[in-house]
C-alpha cells in the first residue's frame, strides 16, 4: 500500500463515522425490513401511482409519483396503498385490511416496479443524506482538530508533505465519501430486497417481490453516477470547507458558514438583490434538482435511466468546469495555510 | 566533520518582541546539545525554525537544506518530540506504529517492537487510554526506531515523574545515541541532562549567552566555595555570581586563574544550573 493510501486509511481510523454510520443504517434497514417496520407512519397517497403517463412499465415514475411515494412510510402500509387504490376506483366502499405481502402482490407488475424503484431511491437518498452530513462535518474538522489538540506537531514530524496530507483529506471528502454513499446505497437496496422478501415469505406473500433486477441495476447505476456527479460538483464546497478548517483559529463551522451568510445579507441590504443566495443554492442543490428533471414534461415520467442522463448533463455544464477551477484554487489556499500557518502560539 | 545545523543571523519577531535576535551557531555531527534558557527566551522558536515550522529571517541550514521550504525532505533525517501531549489521542498503538512504518523510509519496525515489548503498552489501546509516562515511552519507541541524523527534543519529559524522566534519558543515551547522531534538547530540568550533554547553549532574550562544549565550560568556569572571612579577597577577583551557602559563599568565576582561586577555598566545576543562574544574572544587569 502506498503512502497516499495510508493517509486515506488514517482518516478512516480517525473519523469512524464515515464507515460506521452507513453500517448502522444498513443494520437498521435489515432489522426494519425483516420486522416490517422500515418506515413508520401514515401514507398520504392519491393512488394514481403509475397511472399517469405510460403506467410505469419500465419502473418509470413521474415527479408527482416520486413526491407521493416519498411519503410512503411503511411496507406494512402497502396494504393501505392498495386500499386507497380500490377506494379510488370504488369510492365509499370499506375494505378489511390485508397482509402487506398479499397487498403488494395484488399490485400489477409495472406498479410494483414503480414502487420498488421509489423504495430504492429512498434508500439512496437516506445514504447520501447521511454521508453528505458526515462529509460536511468531516471537512470542517479535517485540518482543525489536530491543530486544536497539537497533534499536528506529530504529523509534521513525519516526512509527509502538507500537499499530500491535504489532498488525502480532500479525496476522502470529495471522492471516497460519495463512493461509500453509492456503495452503501447499492448494498442497502440488496439488504432491503432480501429483508422484505424474507418478511413476505414468512407472513404469506410472494417472496422475492422486491427483486426487480432491471430496477436494481438501473438504480445502482444511478447511485454510482450520482456519486461521480457529487464528487465533482461538490469539490469546490469541500475545498472551501477545508480552507475554513485550515484557517479557523476557533470554530471552523462559524468561519465557514458566516461569510456566505454575511455576503447574502449584505447583498440584500446594499442592492436588494439575491444573486449570491441563488448562486449558493444552485451550487448546493443542482445535482438533486437536475436528477428528477423531466426532459419531456407531460408525456414521459422520469425513469432511473433518465436520472442518469440528467446527471450526465451536469458534466458538460459550465458550472462544473468553473467549480473545479475554484476547487483547485481553494485547495491551494488550504495547502498553503497548512504549510505556512505558524502554530507557535 | 560537517555541521548538521548552521545558523547565521537568525531572527524572528512576534509583533514588537524579538524572540530571536540575530543568533548564529553551528552544531556538528555527533553532539548532544542542551539549549537552555528561561521561559520566553526563544528556545522553542529556535527549535521550530530548525524544524521548518516557523518563518524566520537570516540564514539557516539543516542538513544542507532550508528547513522552512523543505520541511518534509529534512524530516527523513530529523525526528522530534515536542512534548508528551502531541500524539493524537484517538489513535491506537498498533495504528500509529503501522502508520509511521508505512510513511517513514527510515523506520525499523523490529526496533520499535523490541522497545515496546519492554513496556506494559497494549497494542490495542488508544493513546488517550495510556498514562502520560506510557505515551512518552510510545513516542520514544517510535523515534528510536527511526534511523535519523538529528533528534530534536523540546521539553520531552514535561509532566513526567522523576523515575520516568531518568528512564527517558537513560534509554536515549544507551539505546539511541551512537556517537554519530546529533541530539538537540531543551528542558527546564537541567540537572537531569547535564551528565549526558556534550555541548551547552544558553539563550536569553533571543540572544546566545553561552555556546561551548562541556570541556570548555569545565576549563573556563570555576566554582569556589569560600569561607566568609576570605570573601573580600575572592570578591576582588570579580566573580560573575555570588550565592550565600551554609557557612560558605559560593562564587562562580570565569577565566580566572585556577591556582589563585585554590588558595581561597575549595574549587570545582559549577553545575549547569549554577552556571545558568550566574550567567542569566550577569546578562540581566
Amino acid at each position: 500500500m502506498n503512502r497516499f493510501a495510508w493517509l486515506m486509511r488514517r482518516e478512516l481510523w480517525e473519523h469512524r463515522a464515515i464507515w460506521a454510520a452507513p453500517a448502522i443504517v444498513l443494520a437498521l434497514l435489515l432489522l426494519g425490513s425483516v420486522t416490517g417496520n422500515v418506515f413508520m407512519g401514515d401514507i398520504h397517497i392519491n393512488a394514481d401511482i403509475g397511472q399517469d403517463g405510460d403506467g410505469g412499465g419500465q419502473g418509470t415514475l413521474s415527479d408527482e409519483d416520486i413526491a407521493e411515494l416519498e411519503s410512503i412510510r411503511g411496507v406494512e402500509d402497502l396494504h393501505k396503498l392498495e386500499r386507497l387504490e380500490k377506494l379510488d376506483k370504488a369510492p365509499g366502499q370499506n375494505f378489511n385490511s390485508v397482509p402487506a405481502g398479499e397487498a403488494f402482490s395484488m399490485l400489477p407488475p409495472e406498479k410494483r416496479e414503480s414502487v420498488v424503484a421509489v423504495i430504492y431511491a429512498l434508500v439512496t437518498a437516506v445514504m447520501f443524506l447521511v454521508l453528505g452530513s458526515i462529509g460536511f462535518f468531516y471537512s470542517l474538522d479535517a485540518l482543525y482538530s489536530d491543530r486544536r489538540d497539537r497533534s499536528i506537531l506529530f504529523w509534521k514530524s513525519l516526512p509527509l508533505s502538507d500537499a499530500e496530507t491535504v489532498l488525502a483529506k480532500f479525496c476522502m471528502a470529495a471522492a471516497a465519501i460519495p463512493v461509500i454513499a453509492a456503495a452503501a446505497s447499492v448494498v442497502g437496496q440488496l439488504v432491503l430486497a432480501t429483508g422484505v422478501s424474507l418478511k413476505f415469505a414468512l407472513t404469506g406473500g410472494e417472496a422475492g417481490l422486491l427483486w426487480a433486477p432491471q430496477v436494481l441495476a438501473a438504480s445502482s447505476l444511478a447511485s454510482l453516477v450520482l456519486a461521480l456527479v457529487c464528487a465533482l460538483w461538490f469539490a469546490p464546497l469541500v475545498a472551501y470547507l477545508l480552507l475554513a478548517s485550515s484557517w479557523a483559529p476557533k470554530s471552523p463551522f462559524l468561519w465557514a458558514v458566516l461569510p456566505p451568510v454575511a455576503a447574502v445579507m449584505l447583498e440584500k441590504i446594499a442592492f436588494g438583490t439575491k444573486h449570491f443566495a441563488e448562486f449558493m443554492q444552485h451550487r448546493m442543490m443542482a445535482p438533486f434538482e437536475t436528477m428528477f428533471r423531466d426532459q419531456n414534461p407531460g408525456d414521459t415520467p422520469v425513469a432511473a435511466m433518465d436520472v442518469v442522463s440528467n446527471l450526465l448533463q451536469l458534466f458538460t455544464s459550465p458550472g462544473m468546469l468553473l467549480g473545479l477551477v475554484a476547487a483547485a484554487a481553494l485547495l491551494a489556499g488550504a495547502i498553503w495555510l497548512r504549510r505556512y500557518r505558524d502554530e507557535t502560539t | 566533520m560537517s555541521n548538521l545545523i548552521e545558523a547565521r543571523g537568525l531572527s524572528k519577531s512576534f509583533g514588537s518582541t524579538r524572540a530571536l535576535d540575530g543568533i548564529s551557531f553551528s552544531i556538528p555531527e555527533g553532539r548532544i546539545v542542551g539549549l537552555i534558557g528561561p521561559n520566553g527566551a526563544g528556545k522553542t522558536t529556535a527549535l521550530k525554525a530548525v524544524l521548518g515550522l516557523t518563518r524566520f529571517e537570516g540564514e539557516l541550514s539543516v542538513l544542507g537544506r532550508d528547513p522552512y521550504h523543505k520541511r518534509h525532505e529534512i524530516m527523513q533525517d530529523v525526528c522530534f518530540i515536542a512534548d508528551v501531549a502531541v500524539l493524537p489521542r484517538w489513535i491506537r498503538v498498533q495504528q500509529v506504529v503501522d502508520f509511521v512504518a508505512a510513511t517513514h523510509p527510515r523506520f525499523r519496525p523490529e526496533i520499535c517492537e523490541q522497545f515496546l515489548s519492554r513496556t506494559d503498552i497494549k497494542r490495542k489501546s488508544r493513546v488517550r487510554e495510556l498514562s502520560k509516562g506510557m505515551i512518552t515511552q510510545l513516542h520514544l519507541a517510535l523515534v528510536m526506531a527511526i534511523d535519523a541524523k538529528l533528534l530534536v527534543l523540546d521539553e520531552p519529559t514535561l509532566g513526567l515523574d522523576i523515575l520516568m524522566r531518568k528512564q527517558f534519558y537513560e534509554t536515549l543515551l544507551n539505546d539511541y545515541f551512537d556517537g554519530q547522531r546529533t541530539i538537540l534538547v531543551t528542558t527546564h530540568q537541567v540537572e537531569e541532562i547535564e551528565h549526558i550533554l556534550t555541548d551547552l547553549m544558553f539563550i536569553n532574550r533571543g540572544r546566545i549567552v553561552l555556546d561551548a562544549s562541556m570541556e570548555d565550560v569545565a576549563g573556563r568556569y570555576v566554582q569556589l566555595a569560600v569561607h566568609p572571612d576570605r570573601a573580600e579577597e575572592a570578591r576582588a577577583l570579580k566573580p560573575i555570581a555570588i550565592r550565600q551557602g551554609l557557612g560558605r559563599m559560593h562564587m562562580v568565576f570565569a577565566d580566572t586563574p585556577r591556582n589563585e582561586l585554590e588558595k581561597l577555598g575549595e574549587t570545582g566545576v559549577p553545575s549547569v544550573a549554577d552556571l545558568f543562574v550566574a550567567l542569566m544574572q550577569g546578562d540581566r544587569s
